[in-house]
């Protein structure tokens, strides 16, 4: 947290007159005390216990209460003082900290739900961009003829493409990994064990070659699903109350329906 | 109660096989399941897409499995493992493991763990045997006049 000019000028100015204060309060009691603890035990006996007068020393009880009671009071009041000084720096400093921790929660979660809404994307291309290759390995062609050479090409670039969506989805987990590392304290561990499912699962996702050149995406389905229920998590989160709602299960079927909806081909 | 007034506020689901699925090669196999037991409204919070059981309620659960093993042909020892995998990672000391012999041998190998699982994971059974040529791997079977014996079940119990 910065201090600007302004502030650490105005804290000067307000600590040299409390210091100002707290000498004269100091000097004008220990003068006080120096009176009463400067009693000695001689004294008249029409004089009151507590009475304080050029003819009449004071007594005991007096000594007490104006020295010893008084000194304690004033030092439990200063204490006092000190104390609820450091609690209410103390509650500041919790209080700021406490919202930072929230505008960090807020940020990690927009930008979870960003990158995972950029995986799903991903994910969708290489399905379809694995579904147009096959369609080119299978397409009809005689050889030494324009079509071989067109379905040559296209299963080349396809190929190349494939490889490069699967190279940015690593990219998209490694920043949701890290995003992950940096927001762990904030965020609840049943979203950190969540989100880290999916990063696992998707992870060790492959893309199959099989002995007629096609390809198949290994459990699209599944990741999809996977990150469906991840999105439908971060898309409960608040910003006023700073909390992700209980998913309900009866939204379940409503998600299978979008999920079967969607997928073109069921592996 | 009817179904509807019950409160299930922990999961469950039990799923089985009805197909005989062998080890067809040296990799390590996933274990299809074909169907689960519509118990209440189980259904509703473990969810099954062949071989993978997918989480619907983050908790701790107890998996118990117990593939009935079995080999077709050859007379040798030989060995068939099992174990979890959960999001495509294999499950630290999951793994349980049978000897065959001939296929006179059929036998349940119980494997059972406890493990946190988030909702949206993925929890696979894998099996894995010495050779893929002797028909080793989990068989299912229809006696008659009697229930018929899945190839595996699955059971899965939300402890917390």
């Amino acid at each position: 947290m910065s201090i600007s000019f302004s502030e650490k000028k105005y804290l000067k100015k307000s600590l040299v007159i409390k210091t100002l204060l707290v000498f004269i309060i100091f000097v004008t009691i220990t003068s006080f005390f120096q009176l009463s603890f400067g009693a000695s035990g001689e004294r008249d006996p029409s004089c009151h216990v507590l009475e304080i007068s050029e003819n009449c020393e004071l007594s005991g009880i007096g000594h007490l209460v104006y020295g010893d009671l008084t000194i304690g009071g004033v030092l439990a009041l200063l204490f006092h003082y000190f104390a609820h000084k450091s609690q209410v720096r103390l509650d500041k400093i919790i209080f700021a900290n406490e919202e930072q921790n929230r505008r960090r929660k807020d940020f990690a979660v927009f930008h979870l739900k960003s990158q995972t809404t950029a995986m799903l994307f991903n994910l969708g291309r290489i399905k379809k961009t694995v579904s147009f290759y096959n369609s080119a390995v299978k397409s009809p062609y005689q050889p030494l003829t324009v079509e071989e050479k067109e379905r040559s090409w296209k299963m080349r670039t396809l190929n190349e493409r494939i490889r490069f969506e699967q190279d940015k989805l690593t990219r998209l987990l490694d920043i949701i990994r890290s995003t992950l590392v940096g927001a762990q304290d904030v965020i609840e561990p049943e979203i950190v064990g969540q989100i880290d499912g999916v990063i696992t699962f998707l992870g060790e996702m492959t893309i199959e070659e099989k002995p007629d050149l096609t390809m198949e995406f290994m459990k699209y389905r599944i990741s999809k699903r996977k990150i469906l229920y991840l999105l439908e998590k971060l898309k409960s989160y608040s910003v006023d109350s700073h909390e992700f709602k209980e998913i309900e299960l009866a939204m379940e079927n409503e998600l299978k329906r979008y999920n079967f909806r969607n997928d073109d081909d069921k592996n | 109660m009817s179904n509807q007034n019950r409160d299930l506020d922990k999961a469950f689901g039990q799923f089985s096989s009805n197909k005989t699925q062998l080890c067809d090669t040296l990799e390590p196999k996933e274990l299809e399941f074909d169907s689960q037991e519509d118990v209440l409204d189980a259904t509703q919070s473990i969810d099954f897409d062949k071989g993978d059981i997918i989480i619907k309620k983050s908790g701790i659960y107890l998996v118990i499995a117990g593939p009935q093993v079995a080999k077709l042909r050859g007379a040798r020892n030989r060995w068939i493992d099992f174990w979890l995998r959960v999001n495509n990672v294999d499950l630290p000391n999951s793994n349980v493991r049978r000897v065959l012999t001939d296929s006179q041998e059929k036998d349940v190998i119980p494997l059972n763990t406890v493990c946190p699982l988030n909702r949206g994971d993925t929890l696979n059974i894998m099996m894995a045997s010495e050779t893929e040529s002797e028909g080793i791997g989990i068989e299912a079977m229809q006696p008659d006049g009697e229930p018929t014996i899945p190839s595996i079940i699955l059971t899965l119990v939300q402890l917390h």
